[in-house]
């Protein structure tokens, strides 16, 4: 009976990893010394972290190394004898499912994407639209096995649909899309599912593992650009939908005048009009009225009108609003339009204009 | 914190559990292996958990604040060459020492009977991906779309791909995937995240991610042009 082996090989993997994070804990501690200074318990917190990471990492390797590889191996053999070859195809959708899930960095890039987008798009949909891309592949990858089909057979135009989806699909999924091929291709797929493949590969007459099991990982890696560019194209195609059916928009105008000419502004955009209004008053200064008593500068008194119209519309009461305040002439005020993405609270009860 | 272990742990196993029993279900059905295999699987399967675990906790507190903490910092050092040696030094360290480079290695070393040296294409490998980690921060910088850079590196790699050895061919798409593992990924990730989102105009969504993408361009080209030469 063969010896069980568990720490075989671990100080060199954790040499490794503490080898790959050191420029980036070197060159931290520069900037945190020079420039950064951050609070001491922040960066005791940081550092603490880092360590969790690195003997976190070196046991997930290690496990991977005396667990999988080997259980990947002995599947992969087994399998490659199998008389009914096509079942390997659903087999690869499976295991495929199953080790990307299981993968770290897939994980990491999701929540990522989750905040950065501030939870616009959920950890999950990340989650498990690279998960599918990579199962789908995994079954491709087993057919190419099976049927002897060329790599380049499958990179080619996939690659090549990848770079025609790029012009369809959300500008801001692209790079994501791409960077979800790179954390595809973490620990679990490229030992595992790739003892499983070349096991198969040497099982099967007439293959070489070499050119048949290798480019497994090209696929993986393909995988998930194709689909979360797909997601990217959906989310697209969705906005769009959704711009046209909040149609009209809405725009704020904001009118900065001098004071006591909000009430007559009000009066007239809604003669032009808009439906209603909001005087405030405020405080400020403009290039034109630079003035200072015994060196204390002056701040002139502002009533500041908040518009809010239809689109259509806008024009319109704008001119209205220049017109009325005087505000071609120097020192007299501005006036702006801002979009406006969403308007809670305007019930029209009639199609009437405001009445003062 | 406490609570943090405990939604990581809940993940984790979610996340390993069905792997894992599928493996056990065909030990049990159709491969056989020795007993003494299996049971270094189980234990290999409880280290995979724990470690995990660890990482991802790690991750979260430790290095992804510290990696958007310097990518933050490095626009007001105002120095191009200064954030382009530090994206090439990062992208280049984390790839020789990532631990799948060097499985990846090892498998083509013993199946290609040592024709393609090892050392020679691990560092094939960390000078591409530090040369498009480099890249990636520059047209961060400059505002330059991804989908054109895309582009061209993958035109390049498909035309370079009916030139290149067959044998190198599936080594070259190998190499271009395995360079970002789980270290480099929060590593490189963080470090485009923090550096998008102190720019002007720039959001951490849109300018932020496709380091990693970038950095899976450079070893393919690196590894079939390598590919050439040697034949």
């Amino acid at each position: 009976m063969n010896e069980i082996t568990i720490w075989g090989g671990f100080g060199n993997t954790f040499l490794r990893i503490i080898e790959s994070l050191a420029p980036l804990l070197v060159l931290f501690i520069v900037f945190q010394l020079t420039v950064l200074k951050l609070p001491r318990s922040y960066i005791l917190n940081l550092l603490k972290g880092s360590l969790l990471a690195i003997v976190g990492l070196a046991l997930f390797l290690q496990g991977v190394h005396i667990g999988f590889f080997p259980a990947g191996q002995a599947i992969g053999e087994v399998l490659g004898s199998i008389r009914v070859q096509w079942l390997l195809i659903p087999f690869g959708f499976m295991m495929g499912f199953l080790a990307t899930w299981g993968e770290p960095a897939v994980r990491i890039l999701s929540e990522q994407v989750e905040e950065a987008s501030s939870g616009s798009i959920r950890k999950p949909i990340v989650l498990y639209t690279i998960v599918i891309g990579v199962a789908l592949f995994i079954a491709l990858g087993m057919a190419k096995i099976v049927y002897g089909i060329p790599l380049l057979w499958i990179l080619v135009p996939g690659y090549l649909l990848a770079m025609g989806m790029m012009w369809f699909s959300d500008r801001s999924f692209i790079a994501v899309a791409f960077d979800a091929g790179g954390v595809a291709t973490g620990p679990m797929a490229v030992t595992f599912l790739m003892a499983i493949s070349v096991g198969i590969a040497s099982g099967i007459q007439g293959r070489d593992p070499v050119i048949d099991g290798f480019g497994l990982i090209a696929l993986i890696a393909l995988a998930p650009i194709l689909t979360v560019m797909v997601l990217g194209v959906i989310i697209r195609t969705k906005k769009r939908r959704k711009e046209e059916k909040t149609m009209p928009e809405k725009s704020l105008i904001v009118s900065i005048v001098r004071k006591g000419w909000g009430d007559k502004i009000l009066e007239n955009s809604c003669k032009a009009g808009a439906e209603g209004g909001t005087v405030m008053f405020g405080r400020g200064v403009g290039v034109h009225e630079k003035q200072k008593v015994l060196g204390i500068p002056i701040e002139p008194e502002k009533e500041i009108v908040l518009t809010l119209t239809n689109a259509d519309e806008t024009e319109a009461v704008l001119n209205e609003i220049a017109l009325t305040a005087e505000l071609g002439k120097p020192g007299a005020g501005i006036a702006f339009i801002l979009p406006v993405e969403k308007v809670i609270g305007v019930v029209h009860r009639t199609d009437e204009s405001c009445i003062i | 914190m406490r609570s943090q272990i405990k939604t990581k742990l809940l993940e984790v196993v979610t996340a390993i559990m069905p792997l894992s029993l599928v493996v056990v279900i065909l030990q049990f059905a159709l491969v056989k292996m020795p007993t003494s295999l299996f049971l270094q699987f189980i234990i290999g399967a409880v280290m995979v958990i724990a470690g995990m675990v660890l990482f991802l906790l790690g991750v979260d507190i430790g290095i992804l604040p510290m990696g958007k903490a310097l990518g933050a910092e490095l626009p007001q050092r105002g120095s191009l060459p200064l954030i382009i040696g530090i994206a090439f030094l990062i992208g280049f360290a984390a790839t020789i020492a990532e631990p799948d480079v060097i499985i990846l290695t090892n498998q083509v070393d013993t199946v290609s009977g040592g024709t393609i040296a090892k050392n020679v294409l691990v560092y094939i490998i960390a000078i591409g991906v530090a040369f498009f980690v480099a890249m990636a921060m520059l047209r961060t910088l400059l505002g330059f779309p991804i989908a054109y850079l895309m582009a061209a590196g993958y035109l390049i790699i498909i035309i370079l791909a009916f030139f290149t050895p067959a044998e190198f061919v599936p080594v070259a798409f190998d190499a271009g995937g395995v360079t970002t593992g789980p270290m480099t990924v929060p590593i490189v990730l963080s470090l485009g995240l923090g550096f998008s989102s102190v720019l002007a105009g720039k959001s951490a969504m849109s300018d932020g991610f496709g380091l990693i993408g970038l950095a899976s361009i450079g070893p393919v080209i690196g590894v079939m042009v390598m590919g050439m030469v040697l034949s």
